[in-house]
């Protein structure tokens, strides 16, 4: 028993190895910065090409960035990993989109940059209602999403952002903050975090290079 | 090698170790791929720690005995070449824990 906690111990370990290259963290800055952008401007289109645009970028920018110096690697597929995976992500997208169908609107002294998109007149009293808690919806939102993220990934800062996210958009509803500016902040921190990360991973895994390799044959042959 | 036969029968657990397992940098490769489905050879050249050349002595040594399987393919025309763990690498892993709990056992009676 003791030897498969070990195994299971290394294989965690080895899985989070993976995203430490500071990659999760900045396409989740990205992605508060689409919302927060799409917000102040009022224009969803830059929702679509901020936001969620950048989803798209991860596995190559994996490929091309983490792969060639940590190595490729397969991990055994998890049923309850997968299942919350599979559940997050339309969660996310979902809660985003509902959120800013129903709370959506162009803040006052904000002109547009692009079409605006208009809200329903359906439900108004409720729509009103929801658009008095914008922030604090984020917030939870945020909590919801990071949360099962991090249950499925066990990545331990997104629990922290998943708190840090809440408080931040509590913070910003209670100073009755445009849900924007508490956005942008989220996105600065998880983006400075992320340029961190990338930065420390870039300097302990260097490109092999030709010469380290032919070093090393020469080590192994010397030896 | 030829194995030992010891004169003594109580170091016969000893004797009956997997010498192709029995060095630390082999049982870390198998380890490491007793805990993913696939790997490369970076990824196991990063987490071993060990030298490209050495890793490959031992990733023959290990082919050699059945206990990985080494690919090769191409991904956007750049060549990988991917280690997987063997049912028959599996299964020794479990006979050398099972022979080394009955070594530490015996030593400390």
């Amino acid at each position: 028993m003791a030897e498969e906690k070990q195994f299971k111990r290394l294989e965690s370990k080895t899985y989070l190895s993976h995203h430490q290259d500071g990659l999760l963290d900045v396409l989740i800055g990205q992605i508060m910065l689409g919302l927060g952008f799409g917000m102040a401007s009022g224009w969803i289109g830059g929702l679509a090409i901020l936001g969620f645009f950048p989803i798209a970028l991860y596995v190559p920018l994996k490929n091309r960035i983490t792969i060639p110096r940590l190595g490729y690697v397969e991990f055994i597929p998890k049923a309850s990993r997968e299942a919350l995976l599979k559940i997050a992500y339309p969660l996310f997208f979902c809660t985003c989109m509902v959120i800013f169908l129903l709370v959506a609107r162009v803040p006052e002294g904000v002109t547009p940059v692009a079409p605006v998109w208009t809200p329903s007149e359906a439900w108004p009293a409720f729509r009103l209602w929801l658009q008095g808690k914008e922030s604090l919806l984020f917030g939870l939102a945020m909590f919801i999403v990071f949360g099962v993220v991090g249950m499925a990934t066990k990545i331990r800062r997104l629990f922290a952002y998943a708190l840090l996210g809440l408080m931040i958009m509590v913070g910003g509803q209670l100073f009755h903050l445009r849900t924007f500016i508490p956005l942008f902040v989220m996105a600065g921190i998880t983006y400075a975090v992320g340029i961190i990360m990338l930065i420390q991973f870039l300097r302990k895994y260097p490109i092999m290079s030709e010469e380290n390799l032919i070093g090393d044959r020469d080590n192994h042959a010397s030896s | 090698m030829p194995p030992a036969d010891p004169k003594n029968k109580n170091l016969q657990p000893i004797a009956d170790l997997d010498r192709a397992l029995h060095a630390p940098a082999r049982l870390m490769i198998l380890a490491m791929l007793h805990v993913v489905e696939n790997a490369d050879f970076t990824f196991l050249m990063r987490q071993t720690g060990l030298t490209r050349g050495n890793l490959s002595t031992h990733l023959s040594k290990l082919e050699e005995e059945g206990y990985i399987d080494i690919k090769k393919k191409f991904v956007a025309k750049k060549p990988r070449t991917l280690i997987r763990l063997t049912d028959g690498g599996r299964s020794a892993i479990q006979t050398y824990r099972k022979n080394m709990r009955q070594v530490i056992d015996d030593l400390l009676e």
